[in-house]
Order: C-alpha cells, then sequence, then structure tokens
C-alpha cells in the first residue's frame, strides 16, 4: 500500500463534484473575500459558508403556502361589481385559453361580505375573524402575476420561479445564498399538509443546487424526518456503543488514506447526525407551550389544530435559528361552493396566522422574520357551466393577493390593484418574478448575485433577472 | 515593441495615480495580446499609415465597442422607448451627456483613483454596478480596454469611421462564425474568442508521440504532457485497489469473493498486462457491464416510470427502454445504431421491436395534457423539451437557451433552434403494441396480484356508491312526491332538469372524497396495467390528434395523417401563439460553417433519420466529442471537459484537447464501440495509477486534472444498495422486466401525495422478498415519489438531464443507513449465515469476526480492528439478552386524513395496503439468538463504514 499523500487537499476536494459547484456558483457571486472564506470553511457544511450581499431587513422567512390558489375576490380584494352582474353569463374563447378561461362563463358574486380594519383601513373579508386584528402588520399585494393556469406549473412557478419542475426553490436559493445558522436543525423546513401538494417534493427541492439544500419535510406523524427516528428497541447507549465502534473503525481506515478530507467530513458527521436525533425532536415537542399560548393559536380545536400546530412548529423552528420554512395549507381549488369551501378553509387558518403574527412580535422576532402568505394565482370572477349551479371560481393567474408581514416590509399598506371584477390586475403589475427579488431582497440577498452555474449559464431564481419592487419595502 | 504608442498622448481626465495604474496595468496587457496570438492590428505607426485612424480609434473600434454594444447599449440606447438610467452609449454625443446619476463619466471623484465609468464596470460604485447581473461581469481584459480607451481620451469615432475600420480590421478582435442567421445582425456579427469554439472545430489530427516502450496510444499522449508539465505521475496501484476499482467501474458491485478476479485481488503479487488484459475483458463480457454503463445513460436521458407533473401516471412499459439501454451496451450496439434507434426507430426498416422501444427516449421528459391545460402549450413543451435533451445528449449542446432569443454565448441563433424542432415537426406519441421479441414475455409476478385488488378495490367503492346514491335519488323523488327513480332513468324519460335527482344525491364529504379516488385510481391503474403487456412509450409521424387531454394510454392510429397539420416557425418569445416564420427543419448551422454536414430532408418522414444521420456524421466533430468524453468520464470518473452535457464557448476547453481528439476518433473508426473505447483506457498505465501522489500534496489539482493519479469516489446511490445487498448474500442477479419495489421508508411510502383531483396510491412493496433484492437499476422509479436512500446519495432527480453524479457529504446519509430496517436486515441475513447459534467460545467469536469482515470488506480484520469488533461483540451480545427485539410495523391499511377538493372540508379514508399483508418478510434480527443478533450489529457497522463507501 502507497503511504503518500493524498492529492489534492484544498481545492477539489471535499465532497468533490458539490464544493467545487459551490464555489464555481457562488465565486462568481460575491466578491473574492467571501470567496477565500467559503475555501476556509468546514468540508462537512458548505451550505454554512453563506453570506447576505447586502444588509437584510429579514434575518428568517415563514411563507404560508395557500395551496390550490386562494380566491383574491374572497378573502382580501372586495369587488362590490360582481353583486350588480351576478349570473351574467358570456363567452370568452380563444384557442390560446385553457378550458377554465373560455366557453360558456357565469360572473359569480362573492358570498363573502367585506370590512375595513385597522388604521390602515385594510380590506378583507369578515370570517377574517382574527386576522382583521393584526392588519396593520401587513402589506397587502394585489399587482402580482404569474405564468400558469394549472396548478403544479403554477405551484412550481411560485416555489422555483420555473414552471417546469427541476428548479431550486426558493428556500433552497435562501439557503445556498445564506447558509445555515443551526448545526444541527435542517435550515430550510417544510410543514407539507398530511398529503404533499402536486407536483411533491420538487416543491422545495434542490435542482440543480447541491442536495443539502433541499427543503426538509418535517411530517405529522411519525418519524418527523425520514430516516430520523432510531430503529425500534434501540437505546441511547445502544447508538452510542455504535458510533463509538464505527469511529474507531473509521479511524483505522483512515490511517491508511492520509489527507483524504473526506473520510474526516464522514466520520464527524456519524457525531453530528447522532445529536440531530436528540435535537429535532426537542424543537418539535410542544408539550412546554403554556396552555393559554396554545389556545391563542386554536391548538387542540377541531378546525384550527392541524394549521396551529404547524404555525406553533414554525415560530420554534425560526426562534431555533432554522433560516427557511414553509408551510402548506389547502386546498384552496374551490371550483365549486366558493363559500363553503373558502368559509372552511379561511377558519382553519385565520386564528393561528393572526396567533403567529401577535406572537412573534411578542418576541420580538416579527422585525427580523419575514412572513409571506401567497397561493400559485388568484381565481377568476367567473365559472364556467358549474359556476351556473354551485357557485365557484377558476384559477386566474392575471389577479392575485400576495400578503406580507414583518421583515422589514411596508406594513399597513395595501399596494397595487385589481380591475373592478378582479379579473386582472392593473396598479403595479409585476411578475411574479420581481415578488422573487423582492423576497430576496428583503432577506439581504440580491438575486442577480444568486447565480448558480448550470446547463451553460448562471441561473437565477428570477429566471432571468428582475426588479425589486419597491413599494413593498419599507 | 509598443502596441498602444497612445500612452504618451496628453491624458485628458487623469491624475498622476490613474497615469502610473495605466502604465503598470499596459504593461501587463501587452504580453497577454502576445500570448494569446490576437492580432491587433495596428502596430507602432501611429497614425496607423495603413489605414489613417488613430491607433486609440481602431483600439476603441476593435476593444470597446463591442462590449459596450453587447454589454451596454441593450438597457443604454438601443431601445429609445427605454433607455435605463436616461444614459445612451450609442455615440459620442450620448456618452458625452451622461445620465440622470452624472454627468460625465469621466469624471475622477475625489478619493478615487479611476473614472467614474472604470469604478462603474468594475461594480465599486454602489447602486450603480455594471452590468447589474454579477454573472455578466465584465473580464478584466475587457475593463482594461475601457482603461486604455480613456486614457487615450475616449475618442469615439463617426459611424462611417466604424464601419470603415471594421472592415480594415476585421479579422483583429476574434473570429466571426457562420450560422443559418441570428434575429440581429449585431449577433451575427459577434465575433468570438477563437479558442472558445474548440467543441465545434473538426477533430485536429493528434499525433501520437513515438516511444516504443509505450504501448498504449493514451499513455503515450499523457505522459509526454505530464514531462511538458513536469509532473510526476502517481505510482501504479496494487492489484486489490485495481480490481475493485475494476469491478465498480464496470459492474457497480465489489469482487465476486470465489471468484477468480477476487482470487486475484487477493494475491500479492501484480497482475502482469496480459491477466490484467484479460480480466478486463471478462468483465466487459459480463452483463453486469449493461446494468452499471445503461444507469449512466439512463441518468442522462431522465428515465424514470411515471410522467410527473399534476397526475404523475405511471409509464407502464418505460421499463422497455430501459432493458433496451442495458441491452445496447451489454451487446455493445454500434454507436450509430444506438443513436438512430432512439432519435428514428419507428423510421427505419424491418420489424425489429427495439428499433421502437428505443424511441422512448423521445418520451422520458416530464409530460402530460390534462383537460385543463392548453393543448397546443402541451404540445410545445412536448417540441421544446425533445429539441433541448436531444441536444444535451447527443450533442453536449443545450439549446433551450435559443428558444427565446438567439444564445446569448454560443453560436445558436433562434433559427437553429426551429429548424432543429421542424424535425419533430411531425413526431407524435403513443403506447403502441411492440412483441415481446428475443427475450420473451416477462414472468408474472404475484405483484400482479396488488394491482388486481387495487382494481377491485376502487370497483367496489364505486359500486357501493352508486347503490348508496340511487337509492338516494329515488329518496328524493319520494319526498317530493314523485315516482320514485334514479337519475339517469329519469334522464332516459327525457325529465326537464328540475325533476331529475341531483347527481350526487346523498353524497357525504368522504363519499366525494371516495369517489374521486376510485375514478381516478382506475385511471391509474390503466397505465400501471400496462406494465404486463407487450407494449411501449413510443413515437410514430403524423398530424397532431387534436385531443384536447391525454388520461390513458393511447395506441397509434390507424390514420395517423388525419389531424391538425402543424407548421413549426420561429417564435417569438417561445410562445406558440406568436410565430414569426415558417422554418424548414435543420440542425445546427455552426458545423456547417466549420465543417461539412449531410442536410436534413424536409419530408414528412424521415427527418429524425436524417438527424440521427447528421449526429452520426464522421466529421461532427461536437458529437464525437461529446461521447467520448463520456465514456472517458464514465471509465476514469472524470471528465477531459467537466461540464459532459455542454461543450459551449462558455466551457474551458477540455483538459487534454488532443486526448479528447484522439478518443473521438479512435471511438470513429472502431466503428462506434463504447467497449473498444473503455478497453483502451482500461488497459492504459494512466488509469491504472494510485490515488496517491509520491511525495507531495497536490494542491493545484494538476495530478487529477492531467490524470497522473486516480480521483477516487464516494459509491453511488446505487453502488451502495447493491453492495449491501451483494455481501451480504441477498443480492438478486436476474435481469430486466417489469420495475420491482423494494421497501421504501415506511413514511415516505405511506405519505399521501395530491394528484390531479385527488390522491395518488401508497407506494407498496414487491411481494417476493427476491424481487425486493434485485439491483436498483431495476427498481420503480416515480418522479412523485422518490426514494428518500436513493435521494440522500444523490440519485439525480429524473425531471433533469445528469451527467455527473453529486457526491455529497451530509449527516442525513448517515441516519438513512444506521435507521434503516432494509439495512439491518441485510446484516441480518448475512449474520443468520455466519454466526454459529452455539458458539460463545472467544475463538468462536474471532471466526465470526474474521468472516464478517471477509464478507463484507473482502479482507481479514487487523488486531486492532479484530480487538475492537470482540469488544463491540460483546457490549452488544449483552444488550440483547436483556433487551427482546421489537419489530418494525408493517401496516396492512393506512387510514389518511384528506381535505375534500369541492368542499374544502376535511374527510377521512382508509386505504388497503395488500401488499404489505402479502409479502414474504424481510430476515428480522427478532428471529436470531443473542449472540447472532450481535453479529448482525456488527455487520450492520461494517455495511456503514468509510472502507465501504469509498473507491481509491
Amino acid at each position: 500500500m502507497n503511504r503518500g499523500y493524498f492529492p489534492c487537499t484544498g481545492r477539489g476536494s471535499g465532497p468533490i463534484r458539490n464544493r467545487r459547484d459551490f464555489l464555481y456558483g457562488l465565486g462568481a457571486g460575491i466578491g473574492a473575500a467571501a470567496l477565500t472564506s467559503q475555501l476556509a470553511a468546514s468540508v462537512t457544511n458548505p451550505a454554512k459558508a453563506g453570506k447576505a450581499h447586502h444588509r437584510p431587513s429579514a434575518r428568517r422567512c415563514i411563507f404560508l403556502m395557500m395551496e390550490g390558489g386562494p380566491s383574491h375576490i374572497d378573502t382580501f380584494d372586495p369587488k362590490p361589481e360582481l353583486d350588480r352582474v351576478h349570473l351574467q353569463r358570456f363567452q370568452r374563447g380563444g384557442s390560446d385559453k385553457s378550458a377554465m378561461e373560455s366557453g360558456t362563463r357565469y360572473y359569480v358574486r362573492s358570498p363573502f361580505r367585506f370590512g375595513k380594519f385597522g388604521q390602515s383601513g385594510a380590506d378583507m373579508a369578515l370570517n377574517w375573524r382574527f386576522l382583521s386584528g393584526v392588519a396593520d402588520e401587513i402589506c397587502f399585494y394585489r399587482g402580482c402575476q404569474v405564468d400558469s393556469v394549472n396548478h403544479p406549473t403554477a405551484l412550481y412557478q411560485m416555489n422555483t420561479g420555473n414552471r417546469f419542475p427541476g428548479d431550486p426553490s426558493l428556500g433552497a436559493w435562501v439557503q445556498y445564498g445564506l447558509g445555515s445558522i443551526h448545526d444541527n436543525l435542517p435550515s430550510f423546513v417544510v410543514l407539507p399538509e398530511s398529503s404533499y401538494p402536486q407536483g411533491g417534493a420538487a416543491n422545495w427541492g434542490n435542482g440543480f443546487l447541491p442536495p443539502e439544500y433541499q427543503g426538509t419535510p418535517l411530517r405529522p406523524e411519525g418519524s418527523p424526518v425520514a430516516y430520523l427516528s432510531p430503529l425500534p428497541g434501540s437505546t441511547i447507549a445502544h447508538r452510542r456503543a455504535g458510533l463509538e465502534f464505527m469511529n474507531s473503525l473509521n479511524r483505522e481506515h483512515r490511517k491508511k488514506f492520509p489527507g483524504h478530507e473526506e473520510l474526516s467530513a464522514r466520520i464527524g458527521q456519524f457525531e453530528q447526525a447522532f445529536q440531530m436525533q436528540m435535537s429535532v425532536p426537542d424543537v418539535l415537542d410542544l408539550s412546554g407551550e403554556p396552555q393559554h399560548v396554545l389556545e391563542e393559536y386554536g391548538y387542540g380545536a377541531a378546525p384550527t389544530h392541524n394549521m396551529a400546530r404547524k404555525c406553533l412548529l414554525a415560530r420554534k423552528l425560526v426562534e431555533n435559528d432554522v433560516r427557511f420554512v414553509q408551510l402548506y395549507a389547502g386546498t384552496w381549488d374551490s371550483h365549486d361552493y366558493i363559500g363553503k369551501a373558502h368559509g372552511a378553509l379561511v377558519e382553519s387558518v385565520d386564528r393561528p396566522i393572526a396567533a403567529l403574527i401577535r406572537d412573534l412580535r411578542r418576541r420580538g422576532l416579527l422585525d427580523d422574520t419575514l412572513i409571506v402568505w401567497a397561493g400559485e394565482f388568484g381565481r377568476t370572477p367567473d365559472n364556467g357551466i358549474r359556476g351556473g349551479t354551485a357557485y365557484g371560481r377558476d384559477h386566474n393567474p392575471a389577479a392575485m393577493t400576495v400578503w406580507m408581514a414583518g421583515g422589514g416590509c411596508r406594513a399597513g399598506h395595501t399596494i397595487g390593484a385589481t380591475d373592478e371584477l378582479g379579473a386582472e390586475a392593473v396598479e403595479e403589475v409585476r411578475h411574479i418574478r420581481d415578488f422573487h427579488v423582492t423576497l430576496l431582497h428583503l432577506l439581504g440577498l440580491d438575486d442577480n448575485q444568486l447565480t448558480y452555474f448550470h446547463a451553460g449559464r448562471y441561473k437565477q431564481l428570477s429566471q432571468f433577472g428582475g426588479q425589486l419592487i419597491r413599494p413593498l419595502v419599507a | 515593441m509598443r502596441l498602444f504608442p497612445t500612452i504618451s498622448m496628453p491624458i485628458l481626465t487623469g491624475t498622476s495615480i490613474w497615469n502610473q495604474m495605466v502604465r503598470a496595468i499596459l504593461m501587463l496587457f501587452i504580453p497577454a495580446v502576445a500570448l494569446t496570438g490576437i492580432n491587433t492590428g495596428h502596430s507602432d505607426a501611429a497614425p496607423n499609415g495603413d489605414s489613417g485612424f488613430k491607433p486609440s480609434e481602431i483600439h476603441f473600434v476593435t476593444r470597446v465597442l463591442p462590449v459596450l454594444e453587447s454589454r451596454c447599449q441593450p438597457c443604454h440606447g438601443r431601445d429609445r422607448e427605454k433607455i435605463k438610467g436616461g444614459l445612451s452609449l450609442m455615440n459620442s454625443g450620448g456618452f458625452a451627456a451622461g445620465g440622470e446619476n452624472f454627468s460625465d463619466l469621466n469624471i475622477i471623484e475625489e478619493g478615487h483613483a479611476e473614472p467614474l465609468l472604470i469604478r462603474i464596470i468594475s461594480r465599486t460604485v454602489p447602486d450603480l454596478e455594471m452590468p447589474p447581473k454579477q454573472s455578466d461581469s465584465l473580464k478584466a481584459d475587457e475593463i482594461d480596454s475601457f482603461r486604455i480607451w480613456m486614457n487615450s481620451g475616449s475618442p469615439w469615432p463617426s459611424q462611417e469611421s466604424i464601419a470603415s475600420i471594421r472592415q480594415l480590421h476585421a479579422t483583429g478582435t476574434g473570429e466571426l462564425v457562420k450560422t443559418s442567421g441570428g434575429l440581429s445582425a449585431d449577433w451575427d456579427n459577434r465575433r468570438y474568442r477563437p479558442d472558445s469554439l474548440w467543441a465545434y472545430r473538426p477533430l485536429s489530427e493528434v499525433e501520437i508521440p513515438k516511444s516504443p516502450e509505450i504501448e498504449n496510444p493514451i499513455d503515450r499522449i499523457l505522459e509526454k504532457t505530464w514531462k511538458k508539465l513536469g509532473i510526476e505521475p502517481a505510482p501504479m496501484a496494487d492489484s486489490r485497489t485495481l480490481i475493485r476499482r475494476l469491478k465498480y467501474t464496470l459492474h457497480g458491485l465489489p469482487p465476486d469473493s470465489g471468484t477468480e478476479e477476487f482470487q486475484e485481488a487477493e494475491s500479492s503479487t501484480p497482475m502482469d498486462d496480459p491477466s490484467w488484459n484479460d480480466l478486463v475483458d471478462r468483465l466487459l463480457a459480463d452483463p453486469a457491464y449493461g446494468e452499471k454503463f445503461g444507469r449512466h445513460w439512463l441518468d442522462l436521458v431522465r428515465y424514470a416510470d411515471s410522467a410527473g407533473l399534476a397526475n404523475d401516471f405511471i409509464r407502464g412499459s418505460a421499463w422497455r427502454y430501459r432493458d433496451y439501454v442495458i441491452r445496447s451496451f451489454n451487446s455493445d450496439r454500434p454507436w450509430k445504431e444506438f443513436v438512430l434507434q432512439q432519435l428514428a426507430g419507428d423510421e427505419l426498416p424491418g420489424n425489429n421491436p427495439d428499433n421502437l422501444i428505443a424511441t422512448g427516449f423521445l418520451r422520458m421528459g416530464p409530460w402530460e395534457l390534462t383537460a385543463m391545460e392548453v393543448p397546443r402549450i402541451a404540445r410545445q413543451k412536448f417540441l421544446d423539451d425533445v429539441t433541448d435533451i436531444t441536444g444535451q445528449v447527443f450533442l453536449s449542446q443545450p439549446l433551450q437557451c435559443a428558444r427565446c432569443h438567439d444564445h446569448k454565448f454560443d453560436p445558436v441563433p433562434t433559427r437553429d433552434y426551429y429548424s432543429f424542432q421542424a424535425v419533430f415537426e411531425y413526431t407524435q406519441i403513443a403506447e403502441a403494441e411492440v412483441p415481446w421479441g428475443d427475450q420473451g414475455e416477462p414472468e408474472t409476478t404475484p405483484d400482479r396480484q396488488v394491482i388486481e385488488k387495487r382494481r377491485q378495490w376502487h370497483q367496489q367503492t364505486l359500486r357501493d356508491l352508486d347503490t348508496m346514491r340511487e337509492e338516494a335519488q329515488r329518496e328524493w323523488c319520494r319526498e317530493r312526491g314523485l315516482p320514485p327513480m334514479t337519475r339517469s332513468e329519469a334522464v332516459r324519460k327525457g325529465l326537464p332538469e328540475g325533476r331529475l335527482p341531483p347527481r350526487h344525491a346523498g353524497f357525504s364529504v368522504r363519499d366525494y372524497g371516495m369517489d374521486r379516488i376510485a375514478r381516478k385510481g382506475l385511471q391509474r391503474l390503466s397505465w400501471e396495467k400496462e406494465q404486463f403487456e407487450p407494449v411501449a412509450h413510443v413515437v410514430y409521424n403524423g398530424a397532431w390528434p387534436d385531443i384536447s387531454s391525454y388520461n390513458s394510454p393511447r395506441r397509434e392510429p390507424e390514420a395517423p395523417w388525419d389531424g391538425a397539420m402543424e407548421t413549426v416557425a420561429i417564435l417569438k418569445g417561445g410562445d406558440p401563439f406568436s410565430p414569426l416564420e415558417d422554418v424548414d427543419p435543420g440542425a445546427l448551422s455552426v458545423l456547417d460553417g466549420i465543417g461539412t454536414m449531410p442536410p436534413i430532408a424536409d419530408s414528412r418522414t424521415g427527418r429524425r433519420r436524417a438527424l440521427a444521420r447528421w449526429i452520426t456524421a464522421p466529421d461532427n466533430a461536437l458529437a464525437l466529442r461529446s461521447i467520448a468524453n463520456r465514456v472517458w468520464l464514465w471509465t476514469f470518473n472524470r471528465g477531459l471537459v467537466e461540464t459532459p452535457n455542454h461543450f459551449g464557448v462558455t466551457t474551458p476547453p477540455p483538459a487534454h484537447p488532443e486526448l479528447l481528439d484522439f478518443l473521438a476518433r479512435y471511438f470513429e473508426e472502431s466503428g462506434g464501440s463504447i467497449k473498444a473505447l473503455n478497453r483502451l483506457i482500461l488497459t492504459s498505465r494512466a488509469w491504472r495509477r494510485s490515488s496517491f501522489a509520491p511525495d507531495r500534496r497536490d494542491e493545484t489539482g494538476i495530478l487529477r486534472s492531467q490524470f497522473a493519479c486516480f480521483t477516487p469516489r464516494r459509491l453511488t446511490a446505487e453502488e451502495i444498495r447493491d453492495s449491501q445487498l451483494k455481501v451480504t448474500g441477498l443480492l438478486n442477479r436476474s435481469m430486466g422486466g417489469p420495475p420491482v419495489k423494494p421497501m421504501m421508508e415506511m413514511e415516505t411510502a405511506l405519505q399521501p401525495r395530491m394528484v390531479m383531483g385527488t390522491f395518488a396510491e401508497a407506494w407498496q412493496p414487491s411481494i417476493r422478498a427476491a424481487d425486493r433484492n434485485r439491483r436498483s437499476i431495476y427498481t420503480l422509479q416515480l418522479r412523485g415519489l422518490r426514494d428518500p436512500f436513493m435521494e440522500v446519495f444523490d440519485a439525480p432527480s429524473p425531471d433533469l438531464s445528469c451527467p455527473i453524479r453529486g457526491q455529497s457529504a451530509i449527516p442525513t446519509q448517515v441516519m438513512a443507513l444506521i435507521n434503516n430496517p432494509s439495512v439491518l436486515s441485510r446484516a441480518v441475513f448475512l449474520a443468520s449465515q455466519i454466526a454459529q447459534p452455539a458458539g460463545t467460545e472467544h475463538n468462536q467469536k474471532e471466526k465470526v469476526v474474521s468472516r464478517a469482515f471477509q464478507a463484507v470488506f473482502g479482507r481479514l480484520p487487523s488486531p486492532v480492528e479484530m480487538d475492537g469488533s470482540l469488544h463491540f461483540l460483546q457490549t452488544m451480545e449483552a444488550f440483547h439478552k436483556q433487551n427482546a427485539p421489537q419489530a418494525v410495523e408493517i401496516p396492512g391499511r393506512v387510514t389518511r386524513h384528506a381535505v375534500e377538493e369541492n368542499t374544502g372540508e376535511p374527510f377521512t379514508f382508509t386505504e388497503l395496503l395488500p401488499a404489505y399483508q402479502l409479502m414474504e418478510p424481510d430476515p428480522w434480527i427478532g428471529d436470531l439468538p443473542p449472540s447472532a443478533r450481535a453479529a448482525a450489529e456488527l455487520i450492520h457497522q461494517l455495511l456503514n463504514s468509510n472502507e465501504f463507501f469509498f473507491l481509491y
């Protein structure tokens, strides 16, 4: 056996492809000083090496993904004109329209009544009984548009900027840009509905970024993370014995390959995994929460429990320096019975979300935690044939409401507007890519600098570059 | 020689610091110019006697203006309506006038050494970093050109002068490339650094260095370079290391104990060349080769058994393409035939089933057409997908970038993109009947029963709902004093809407949910059951069949030309509703500009065949380099070009251009034999070198990049799983056939996931243990439900073409091994084979340790390892004597909490999991006595150790 030095312990070693790719991508993105710090950074966790491009107003983000496409018209963008044209029938056509945007259509009025809330006088449907109490914390935005009229492609676009699967998600980009804060917790956590959304895990995937940037879904039951729970019957002492034996094997082996950094990196990971098995369940344990907090979120009460659990976990995760939490609630795809379907959904999310905002405010975390509420598109003011009998709404990529709270957004303002029927955005009209640029901006990242070389070009979240939506920033 | 006499010209805006800097830069710059060999077109004489233009003007036109045109003018003046920052850089007037943020770009602000423009384009002025995207930053020599220009007084000649200078000095600044033509003249006039066009140029005539003592031409070429660079290569690796390396490279498996190669590995004498060459030949002939090399190909083409997106329908017969690929590598199918079959098998004469099966290549991308979609857009998506993937896979030239605009970097105009697309203009898709062929019908496995049970479950649900619904409809009538009847009876009687009982009479939220689950489930099964039918995912030539959704398998139509005839046109911004001008089918015109390529026929059929011929033409250097580089990468674990799917102008030239061209030519001359190229590489001395440098660290990485030592790697996801099965004696080596389903991490397997309108079924494993223990390449690959074990070890997402596997090292990998009941069960099986139940004597335990090391690592333990292992055995035995083993719970059904789509209300349902009830169990640790359980724990650790995971 040759006992020479292992070649190339510097550049090009480590998790070979990834680290070089990592440098290749970020190296072009940030200056030489940052590059040097990455080179010095731990091989085991290149994700730690990130650095903001400018002073961030938000250090963390909680993205409330209202999967299925909530109707702006029935939540935060009242359209009294629809009362007048209710059930008027009309035709819309064109070979470039999907079944949901063509044929015989009926206008459908909103079954919800609206009020103005907070000092800012924000429009909200009256069934937002709790969220209306924190209206002044919220910045509503009505100018956003997307490209796709169908779920998985629209959801992919909201999450990754691209309608087609395979691009990194927003959370992956943020983690790639900023790195993780906490050693033993994943820094991009996803709290899905009990069922994964259409398009599946690619919605929080790492795309062409290295796999350490992918979102880690925490499941409501069983082992919260794949393979996190020890095998049945295993005890801490049992695992410790295994770890020690493994270390002795690996140390013996390393002697034959001096300088092969991957070996040391992997030895470190056995210890890290051992720690994670304890720290993750700790964070997920809600038993220490006082009763009044649980009640405030609606934890334990039938319609709100599921969302309350996720919002509480989101708070605990960001408190523990998890960088990006995305939670799913849905499905808001109410083609029929809009009153019933949206009514039930609002009731299930209203109280927990309001509690999350208040709780973060009380703990002094809201100022540097950005909360985003969005679906993949808005809904139409009209419906197809089904609308004639069971009032519902179809998909609408041309108009939607998204909102933000905390994290340096322009709270207490409503930006942009849709036309009098809510069919299309008409003021401060911006493509989703600009919204993505704005989210990154608030998190201290410049979309034009947050790039990664893949398939022949530097790719970025906005796909081809976008513009900051200045009015959304405080 | 002074290239820029203007250095002594009056400096208009300079300070002494600025002045000194420019001198310093010029000193650096001059040798650089000399080195790149670019003829700057002017010499000492000032002004230039030949043309009458000043060198500074020539410098501006040849060095500065191209940058202004390509990088600045798009936002600064080209579009008069939108001039960013009020600054136009179209002419000297605009430059002099400045913009909103400043009035003079020449100004040197206080506290700074350089003019404002230089600082802006160096991206050092906050909020004015230009160009805005960091990834578009100007290169240092481009910024230097601006410095020199400003230092010489920023001359900006008139348009006429610019045109004359261009004509006189055309060759000075890089190479013009002739293509079919860009959307703008600017793009056509774009100049390329000559060395950046390496991939498109004809193969060079490589002169093999003469050195009689070295046999292999690869060694001759490499060793000459090493000598030139002063590199001392690593020594030859020992036999044991080499045989393990060879086995993984060719088979993806560890050496087989008890075989000849294993004994060779054990012997201490180094193998001589003839025995090494013999071994290489033997392993190349083994069918495991196709399973390993086929996997490389499947990564490239994005193989999956499902369609992805909203429905993620199972592509039941995708496996026939997978088997075709494995067969092709094993039979060393000539490259020409391999390409031709995949792109145009349906256009070939004869009735070889492989011809049709191979066209599955064109079907591999994620695609679907739902009733919610616009068919034209879905169709365009298919066309865009096949256009881009064909470019990436066969040409190492992604084409997607040219869909909306002429390629920003590569010489690929948008016109070429749509000409390439026109090759697929009449390409339609179908699930056609294709006879079984030589392999015969695949064996029917018990998994088919599970499909049948699922079908029965859904049908029963619908029957029950119908019974309930009909009764509720009658009840509805009774309540209204109408004669009781069902809705369909009422419809048949022609009753008006007001007297028809409701369609969903009596439906609870749960009933709505169950109805959708059953209907969708049956729709999904119509795809899945095709696994067992003589069907393949193919393409045919015809008109667009004018369908609005594609929810069940479609056979090839009898009249394929009935339907809408499409024309492929250049699409503005890639939008199928904004055609600009029709295009004829064609391939990449850049290669025509550089070599001569066969034309593509403009006929209804035969276009793809012509494209395949174009790709495999002996002078298609791009395609030949692409495959030669891939084979080198697959064999050497590192490419000569490190971006194997992209050889464009932004890609650094190969580590060893001569070697790549030699390999490409060798491949072509050997009739496109991948195995011949494998053999040439594997029998080189270079391939057999150690991973160790002799006496120093390789700080620059040059030993690896020049292949003077081997680059070690972690095993791939498949290799890890397959090797664990192999060394524990569980691996089932049978080949081919419908995909099998190993146990998946339980929460992931049962994780409910939405498909369009409802939920997909849970992952249910194959019933026979032997089926679950087949090689990973035969396991079911769902786009919407990926195996977390494979994923965590960098198995690529089938949504993107993957030319090189990632080799991440993250802590979740450790958990996926330690907390994984499947890994433990493999250890249990081996323990049951090697641990003697009665053996409690100390030397008995030593035997167990030795056997475990022998099986897992193929060697005996060292004394230190023996001591550690005995101690661990003892600890574990004590633990197991006190703790009764607990079984992992295997569910028979799963209760799901879901939200019903129509009503937004929650409901609960129970999904039956017949496979979990029927399946043969995996070996369970509880079936062993404590001493053997301790042995299983030992083996479990060995299976996860670094020695098992890394290849040197």
